[in-house]
């Protein structure tokens, strides 16, 4: 009777544990502190985005928009290559794909918002099941390759399939179902925000432990059990999905789309992001997000070839700091609520 | 072959590149049993285990468990048919938890997949605690269960053979598939091995096990195949095989089985 | 319909094939070494396109801007470019054995953005390209006008793998570099120097990479930014040619410039690279082990 209590009690405290120490190191820290710490965060985070327009100039709100809009076509990426160890170097052009879908179901179509952007988002899983479902039976190295070239054909339909996209003249009039830029800043917050959610929940279920499985050792993830291609494929999908649903926002945010944005260069800034944010953490999208939108600005003084700055961050990053700028400050805050544990348990008993 | 029988694999024919690694190999396994394959080193052994369990895919014959046909699943299907394996070089995940570690291989069973994990909250909590529980169960029979929060990496190397099996054993297979669990073990974590083994057969489970320790070989299994160049030489109990002298001859030239016998 | 085939259009449709010939001798080389340095080291380089890139570039500053005599140049381009190839390991293989694909992946990739950038800063983004051929001259068999560079690319092409087919079937030094990349244990017990085979084979890499620069920088305009056009099209030899098997690359390359160059020529120019792409596309679906079959068996 006793040991089955004993059981239980084991497999709780395991439990407790185990699951809070899956993606960061938490050892250590007393969880009424994190918890206190995460809750304050939320808060401020939250105080910060609505009070966010009153506070800055209309560029920067500006940028605060676009920030959020590559945070969730960043999320994907998180999804894909931080949790299932797959590289695409194509994500702008699912980005495309969404923006393009909203762009003509918008002004063509006359549908609305809450409709195109789930339709968009859509488009963007259906391009990752053609790209996806031969590459994936294979290995790691033909998805990338995969994506490279399907970044290149979309740019190709783009510019030559006139009837549909317009060719190099874009799509114009794409109109937003808010006029002021707040509401809209607030809007693509909200919808970052839910996937984010969503995402966030998704790990936290033994899905995401399948993912680690496959990510570092797939023929042992396989052998347990996990089916390998069917797993990459979704991974692909929900990065296909998040890219779809940003390209979506972006193309009501500008009003006009041209293949202009959808390049490899576009592709290249946010795996930049993802990767300077941090791939092991679904913030590291918001961070890598908000650090590129805000810091070109700055780097006009080598001029087009600014793209050598992201070049170096991005070697030096995943060489030395895997964990990226929200893996730094993940550690930090843990660090500090380590050390507060730590003062605070000498206290009470002495 | 009886109907009785368990595992049968059938003639299986692989090649890699012109090399023929298995050539027409067959036998049995009834159920419970303690079934070991024994042969010189690159005999084809990991092979036939790579085989089995969907990694290769053979270019001729079937392995078929209890009637359902194995070659031409993938492996995480032969998985979800009841086999699972471990593996000659340890594959387990070093930087994840023991509890991690075991709870990937209920994973299968527990019907969490990403497309239903976010539906239906209080049915993914109810298989969450499952396969929680399963996991800690299968610490428990290992006596690794005080170390489940500890990464596996962390482990000796004795310990990360148990951990392996733990892994194999959370989801109650049929059949376990055993490559060389007792290589680079102290008699005493051989002997208990043995027990541990014996055990999970008691309790219905069938085992094929590769192993070059043929003192751990020969006092553990009941029936034993042999395997040399990729072709069966014979299959037979424990004394029949040592007595063979076709045996003895695959043997001759490499010691290892004159070493492994003293030992 | 076929009877109306004038001999004019069958001096067209030759004069096209020549093209597309020379075209996928230079596709091909660009898949033979990144194959050699994938074969060797297990590393896809992202940075494959950039590196003829930069190939063109030296060709350009040694025939051009110093001036030296063309056959020159492609010698000291080739010195050049596989003394560039024995640094680059040093930089995204050596430190990264044992990393995961994705991290060597994000390296190179990261190296051809430095490598793009690095370019443009320094010759800016205007095209350059090699003058001296610039005349383009061409050569007359029976009505069929063909481009003499086109006949040096082909020429070069041929006697480049050739002489990578002899390196590989009859020397010792091409015995020992297949042994490293089939199986670096085994040949390390054999005795031979693994880590100078790696080099070797990245220097030869980067050297083929350097007379694909050459040969195309009289012919295209070089641009900083052409390596992933490149690139893609050497990826997609590979893949056709059934990822690593140097036969399969050669077959490949030509498959896809021959046609992409009839495509362009007789159907539409603007969609030619989605011809490309659904080829590969196809051969993944239906064909992922490329033109000449072969089972692929992988370690475990």
């Amino acid at each position: 009777m006793s040991k089955e209590a004993d059981k239980t009690d084991l497999l709780q405290e395991v439990r407790e544990e185990v699951r809070g120490n899956r993606y960061e190191d938490t050892g250590g820290i007393n969880p009424r502190y994190s918890m206190v710490f995460r809750t304050v965060s939320y808060v401020v985070f939250l105080g910060g985005v609505l009070l966010l327009p009153s506070l800055v100039n209309g560029l920067q709100l500006r940028l605060a928009t676009l920030a959020s809009i590559w945070f969730v076509a960043t999320m994907g990426l998180q999804v894909l290559m931080g949790q299932a160890g797959l590289v695409s170097i194509g994500q702008a052009a699912f980005v495309g794909v969404g923006a393009y879908t909203a762009a003509i179901l918008a002004t063509k179509h006359g549908f609305s918002f809450l409709l195109t952007i789930p339709i968009a988002g859509i488009s963007g899983v259906i391009l990752a099941i053609i790209v996806g479902f031969p590459t994936l039976k294979l290995r790691g190295h033909y998805l990338a390759i995969a994506s490279i070239g399907v970044g290149q054909i979309v740019l190709v339909l783009m510019v030559n399939w006139r009837a549909v996209t317009n060719g190099m003249d874009g799509i114009t009039s794409i109109r937003r179902p808010v006029e002021s830029n707040r509401m809209y800043f607030y809007i693509t917050v909200a919808i970052g925000l839910a996937i984010a959610f969503a995402l966030y929940s998704l790990r936290q279920t033994p899905v995401g432990l399948a993912f680690t499985a496959l990510r570092t050792d797939e023929t042992a993830a396989g052998a347990m059990g996990i089916p390998v291609a069917w797993h990459y494929l979704i991974a692909f999908m929900i990065s296909g999905f998040c890219a779809g649903v940003a390209g979506a926002l972006f193309a009501y945010n500008e009003g006009f789309i041209s293949p202009y944005g959808f390049d490899l260069g576009q592709s290249i800034l946010l795996l930049t992001m993802i990767i300077i944010g941090g791939l092991r953490h679904i913030s590291g999208a918001l961070v890598g997000a908000i650090l590129l939108v805000f810091l070109p600005p700055n780097l006009e003084f080598l001029g087009s070839s600014y793209m050598l700055i992201y070049g170096f961050a991005v070697l030096l990053v995943i060489l030395f700091a895997p964990d990226g700028a929200a893996g730094a400050l993940l550690k930090l805050r843990n660090f500090l609520l380590r050390k507060i544990s730590a003062s605070t348990r000498k206290v009470e008993t002495p | 072959m009886s109907a009785e029988n368990f595992l049968e694999v059938d003639s299986i024919r692989q090649e890699f590149g012109g090399l023929i690694a298995l050539d027409d190999v067959s036998f049995a396994v009834r159920k419970g049993e303690i079934h070991g394959l024994i042969g010189p080193n690159g005999s084809g052994k990991s092979t036939l285990i790579n085989v089995m369990t969907g990694i290769y895919k053979p270019r001729r014959g079937t392995v078929t468990v209890s009637g359902t046909k194995l070659t031409g699943m993938r492996p995480d299907q032969v998985y979800a048919a009841g086999i699972a394996r471990t593996f000659q070089n340890i594959r387990i995940w070093p930087e994840l938890s023991l509890f991690d570690n075991v709870m990937i291989g209920a994973y299968r069973s527990s019907q969490i997949r990403p497309w239903n994990a976010l539906l239906r909250v209080r049915k993914l909590k109810q298989r969450v605690n499952g396969m929680e529980e399963a996991t800690l169960d299968a610490l428990t029979r290992f006596d690794l269960d005080r170390y489940a929060k500890r990464p596996a990496g962390s482990l000796s190397y004795g310990q990360k053979k148990l951990l392996e099996l733990a892994r194999a054993v959370v989801a109650s297979p049929t059949l376990l598939l055993l490559d060389e669990p007792a290589a680079g073990l102290n008699p005493v974590e051989v002997n208990d091995l043995q027990i541990r083994l014996r055990d999970l057969v008691d309790g219905g489970t069938s085992i094929l096990v590769i192993e070059h320790n043929m003192k751990f070989v020969m006092g553990l299994c009941e029936s034993i195949s042999v395997l040399n160049f990729g072709r069966k030489i014979m299959t037979g109990t424990p004394a029949e095989v040592q007595g063979s002298p076709d045996v003895i001859e695959a043997y001759l030239g490499s010691t290892s089985f004159q070493t492994s016998q003293k030992s | 319909m076929g009877i109306d085939i004038t001999v004019r259009q069958v001096q067209d449709f030759l004069q096209v094939l020549t093209n597309g010939i020379a075209l996928g001798a230079i596709y091909a080389l660009v898949a033979v070494s990144f194959i050699l340095v994938y074969k060797a080291v297990g590393i896809v380089n992202f940075a494959a396109g950039e590196i003829v890139a930069v190939g063109g570039y030296v060709g350009v500053v040694l025939a051009n801007i110093i001036g030296l005599p063309l056959i020159i140049s492609l010698g000291l381009c080739m010195i050049v470019m596989s003394l560039f190839g024995y640094g680059f390991q040093f930089v995204v293989y050596r430190p990264l054995k044992g990393k995961s694909f994705l991290i060597i992946a994000i390296s190179t990739l990261a190296a051809g953005i430095i490598l793009a950038n690095g370019i443009q800063l320094i010759f800016g983004p205007s095209p350059r390209r090699l003058d001296p051929l610039l005349s383009n001259p061409t050569v007359e068999i029976k009505g069929v006008f063909i481009s003499v560079p086109n006949l040096i690319i082909i020429f070069i092409s041929i006697v480049t793998l050739l002489g990578i087919k002899f390196l590989f079937a009859k020397t010792r030094l091409g015995f020992q570099m297949m042994a490293t990349a089939q199986d670096p244990e085994m040949a390390r017990l054999l005795g031979i120097n693994t880590d100078k085979m790696v080099s070797i084979t990245f220097m030869l890499s980067f050297a083929i990479a350097g007379i694909v620069g050459f040969l195309i920088a009289p012919v295209l305009y070089l641009v900083p930014t052409m390596g992933l056009g490149i690139a893609l099209k050497g990826f997609a030899a590979a893949i056709i040619g059934g990822f690593g098997e140097v036969n399969g690359a050669i077959a490949g390359g030509l498959a896809i410039g021959v046609l992409e160059i009839l495509f362009a020529r007789y159907i539409s120019s603007s969609f030619q690279s989605l011809l490309i792409f659904l080829v590969v596309l196809g051969f993944l679906y239906f064909r992922p082990e490329g033109i000449f079959s072969r089972e692929i068996g992988q370690k475990v």
